[in-house]
C-alpha cells in the first residue's frame, strides 16, 4: 500500500521540477537581461551568470529538503572552495549537476548543446557561459582555458548517467583535460539511494522511500606519474584506467558505510 | 604512387606507436573506435599524424565520416595518390 508520504514526495517531486522550470525561464526573461545590462565585458557576465546559478541550485536544493524529497550529507566540503579546480564525480542521477553547481562557486560544466535550445535550460545555461559540447579538440581547449581563468570545473567521466549494476566506464575527455591543462583531480564520490532519476526514469518514478544523497570530497589525486610519459594518447588511457579503479572503489565503500 | 598495402602498414605503424594497439590484430575490416578503442580526441591526434607523414592536408570533415581501417586507407590514398 503507498503511503501519504508517498503521495506527497510524489507531489512534492512534481512541484521541484515545476519550480526548476519555472526558474528556467524566470532567468531567460529577467535575470539574463539584467547581468547583460549589468555588465559589459562577456567573461564578467558568465561570471556573474555562474555565482547566480550557484546560489539559485543552492536554494533549490534547500526546497528539495524542506520539501521532504531528499536529504543530504557532504563531506569536505572546504575542498571546493579553492577556485580553479578540475572535479571528477560519478554520475548516478539527475540531481548530482545541481549539487555539485550548489557546493561549488564558480563551476563550469560541459553541456549538451541541446540544453541551449531547450526553454527551461536556455537561460541558465546561456547566463553561465557553460561549454557547448561540439568539436572534441574546442571542448578540450575551453575546459582548459575554464580552469586556468579560475572557474572550476566539473566533468562525469562516464559521460552520462550511470546504468545500476554496470561496471564503470570512464570517457577519456577528463583525464585529456587533467594532463593537457597539467591539473590534479579532486575526485568527488557521490551516493544516491535509493537510486532515483537515472536514464531510464521518468520524474514520477520516485523511489520507495525518501532520498538521501551523499557527496564526499576527497583529497586530491596528483597526476605528476601520468605526465612522465611522453605519449599524451598513452598517458591518457593509464590515467582514465586508474580513476575507474579508484572510483569504483570509492563506490564500493561508499556503499559499505 | 602507393598501393592500398603500403598504406595500410603505414598506418597501422602509426596506430601501434600512438596508442599501442597490437598490430597483428588490425585488419581493413577492423573498427577505429569499436575495435582499438580510439576516441574522438585519439582521430585528432592520429589526423595530425597523418599530416606529418604524408605531407597532405585532411579535411576534418573528410575525416568524421571514417569508422574502418579500409575507410582510412581510402582518404589517405585519395591524398597521396591525387
Amino acid at each position: 500500500m503507498k503511503t501519504i508520504n508517498y503521495y506527497w514526495r510524489l507531489f512534492a517531486t512534481a512541484f521541484c521540477f515545476f519550480v526548476f522550470g519555472v526558474g528556467g525561464i524566470l532567468i531567460a526573461l529577467i535575470v539574463a537581461p539584467i547581468i547583460i545590462i549589468s555588465f559589459r565585458n562577456q567573461n564578467t557576465r558568465h561570471i556573474k551568470g555562474k555565482l547566480f546559478i550557484h546560489y539559485s541550485f543552492r536554494m533549490f536544493i534547500e526546497l528539495m529538503r524542506l520539501a521532504g524529497v531528499l536529504s543530504y550529507t557532504v563531506e569536505g566540503i572546504e575542498k571546493f572552495k579553492e577556485p580553479g579546480q578540475l572535479f571528477l564525480a560519478n554520475h548516478p542521477s539527475l540531481i548530482d549537476v545541481v549539487f555539485m553547481i550548489a557546493f561549488i562557486p564558480r563551476t563550469d560544466c560541459v553541456v549538451k548543446g541541446k540544453l541551449s535550445k531547450n526553454p527551461f535550460t536556455y537561460g541558465p545555461v546561456n547566463a553561465a557561459g557553460y561549454i557547448m559540447n561540439a568539436e572534441p579538440e574546442a571542448v578540450l581547449q575551453s575546459s582548459i582555458e575554464s580552469i586556468s581563468s579560475g572557474n572550476s570545473l566539473i566533468i562525469f567521466p562516464e559521460g552520462t548517467r550511470t546504468t545500476p549494476g554496470e561496471g564503470m566506464k570512464f570517457k577519456r575527455g577528463a583525464a585529456n583535460v587533467a594532463l593537457r591543462g597539467e591539473f590534479d583531480i579532486t575526485p568527488v564520490v557521490i551516493g544516491c539511494t535509493p537510486t532515483t532519476l537515472t536514464k531510464s526514469d521518468k520524474w514520477y518514478h520516485i523511489p520507495p522511500k525518501k532520498l538521501h544523497f551523499t557527496m564526499k570530497v576527497k583529497d586530491k589525486i596528483s597526476i605528476e606519474s601520468f605526465l612522465q610519459e611522453k605519449n599524451a594518447n598513452i598517458a591518457a588511457r593509464s590515467l582514465t584506467k586508474s580513476l575507474e579503479e579508484y572510483f569504483s572503489q570509492e563506490i564500493k565503500n561508499l556503499c559499505l558505510n | 604512387m602507393q598501393t592500398k598495402e603500403e598504406i595500410f602498414e603505414m598506418v597501422a605503424d602509426l596506430l601501434e606507436e600512438l596508442f599501442e594497439v597490437d598490430k597483428s590484430s588490425i585488419t581493413m575490416e577492423t573498427n577505429l573506435y569499436e575495435d582499438l578503442d580510439i576516441d574522438s580526441i585519439d582521430a585528432v591526434d592520429l589526423v595530425v599524424k597523418l599530416k606529418t607523414v604524408t605531407g597532405k592536408k585532411i579535411q576534418p570533415d573528410e575525416f568524421k565520416t571514417v569508422r574502418t581501417m579500409e575507410n582510412v586507407v581510402d582518404v589517405v590514398s585519395g591524398l597521396v595518390n591525387k
